[in-house]
């Protein structure tokens, strides 16, 4: 009967031991899942879009990332960071051009921006995407976007952060459980020993617990590079 | 008769035991496997970026860049690449080996096949087409077996044409 007894309480004992190592396994596999979906779609959206702009039509925001830096960075206060640029493309993905010359239509002004968790530590930061439309030309009635770079598209670009679009109405959740985002020219210098020819950026996503606050936490930082209107 | 209160012999609660064990430690292995799974897709994920960003940063080096490497010996390494990761407060980082092969379309070498116009002559292909393609290569945390002599078992590759002028 002791003999028994000390068996069974043994195998608990390390069944229980099991169970909860499995938790946890479970948990820290749920949370890796959660990153890698968050940094897939938000690196998947972003790039894709940006592909389609120019480079002279593109503006970045927010601090560089710093290697080692430690993470989850790129908020606080002021400028949200992220990215803000005209698009040739209307809201059904038609492109409208200039029949005698072949100058795009400017349609609109998108931003991607970052903004952290609120909650100290936390790691539920969001990235937004939010758009409004290119005015039209005076001369075009009822025609949609503007051809004029110098006067109207790039003038708002410059005078129009990130937190010009965070004050917008209406805006759209790309990734929750984000914990940073950094946006920087791509510097090709210290791999090549050159300038780059084509304007292109570096976007860091961080996802995850980045001050390992939680014990079944997950982290992941990747970094994908796009050059606008690339090919 | 068999007596009703004689309970189970030691023997029986060993056996018990060791099938509760073996049916406990059966249903762990899931969850490792499915942790292995995870892991691999998200070096995975993250290998697809790495390619993809080291072939939009060539291409953003311009055409001349390009041109000046065709006599290069390929595949040509870069600097690895390391992706940060944290799992359960401890540094988990991949490294990635990168290297990459050009492929100019000189004397048509990338059409082989031939094609034919309207009148059926013989349509060659603008030499100023580039064939990018970016190798990146790790060693798995999900196991398999390595591919070569330098113990990397997984690889993503990833490949772009680029056009001189549209560069």
């Amino acid at each position: 009967m002791m003999v028994s007894l000390a068996i069974i309480g043994v195998v608990m004992a390390g069944a229980y031991q099991l169970f909860i190592e499995g938790m946890q396994l479970f948990r820290v596999n749920q949370a890796a899942g959660d990153a890698q979906i968050a940094v897939t779609k938000a690196s998947g959206v972003i790039t894709t879009e940006l592909a389609n702009a120019a480079p002279e039509l593109t503006r970045h925001y927010g601090p560089p990332y710093v290697p080692g830096g430690g993470g989850g960075g790129g908020g606080g206060g002021g400028t949200p960071p992220g990215l803000v640029f005209a698009t040739p493309l209307d809201k059904d993905g038609k492109v409208r051009y200039d029949e005698v010359n072949g100058r795009l239509y400017w349609q609109r002004y998108v931003a991607y921006y970052f903004e952290p968790d609120p909650e100290v530590g936390g790691y539920n930061g969001k990235i937004y995407r939010a758009e409004t439309d290119v005015p039209g030309e005076p001369g075009d009635p009822g025609g949609t976007g503007n051809r004029d770079i110098t006067n109207i598209v790039g003038p708002f670009l410059i005078a129009n952060s990130t937190a010009y679009f965070a004050g917008l109405p209406q805006r759209r959740t790309i990734a929750n459980g984000i914990s940073g985002l950094y946006v920087q020219p791509y510097d090709a210098n210290p791999e090549f020993g050159i300038t780059a020819v084509k304007e292109a950026y570096d976007i860091h996503i961080e996802a995850g617990d980045a001050k390992k606050a939680f014990r079944n936490s997950y982290f992941i930082r990747v970094r994908v590079r796009v050059a606008p209107g690339a090919r | 008769m068999r007596n009703s209160r004689q309970g189970h012999s030691l023997l029986e609660v060993i056996v018990a035991t060791g099938i509760f064990v073996m049916v406990a430690v059966a249903l762990a292995g899931v969850w490792v496997m499915y942790g292995r799974a995870l892991a691999k897709s998200g070096e995975v994920v993250a290998a697809n970026t790495v390619a993809r960003s080291v072939t939009e940063g060539l291409s953003a080096n311009g055409w001349t860049w390009l041109k000046a490497r065709e006599g290069d010996t390929f595949p040509t390494d870069l600097d690895p690449v390391t992706v940060e990761r944290v799992v359960r407060g401890r540094k988990a980082d991949i490294t990635y080996q990168v290297s990459y092969e050009l492929t100019f379309n000189t004397g048509n070498v990338l059409f082989p096949v031939s094609f034919t116009n309207g009148a059926g002559e013989p349509v060659t292909f603008s030499p100023d087409l580039c064939n990018i393609t970016v190798f990146v290569r790790w060693r798995s945390s999900g196991g398999g077996k390595a591919t070569g002599s330098d113990d990397y078992n997984s690889e993503a590759v990833y490949s772009a044409y680029v056009y001189r002028h549209g560069l």
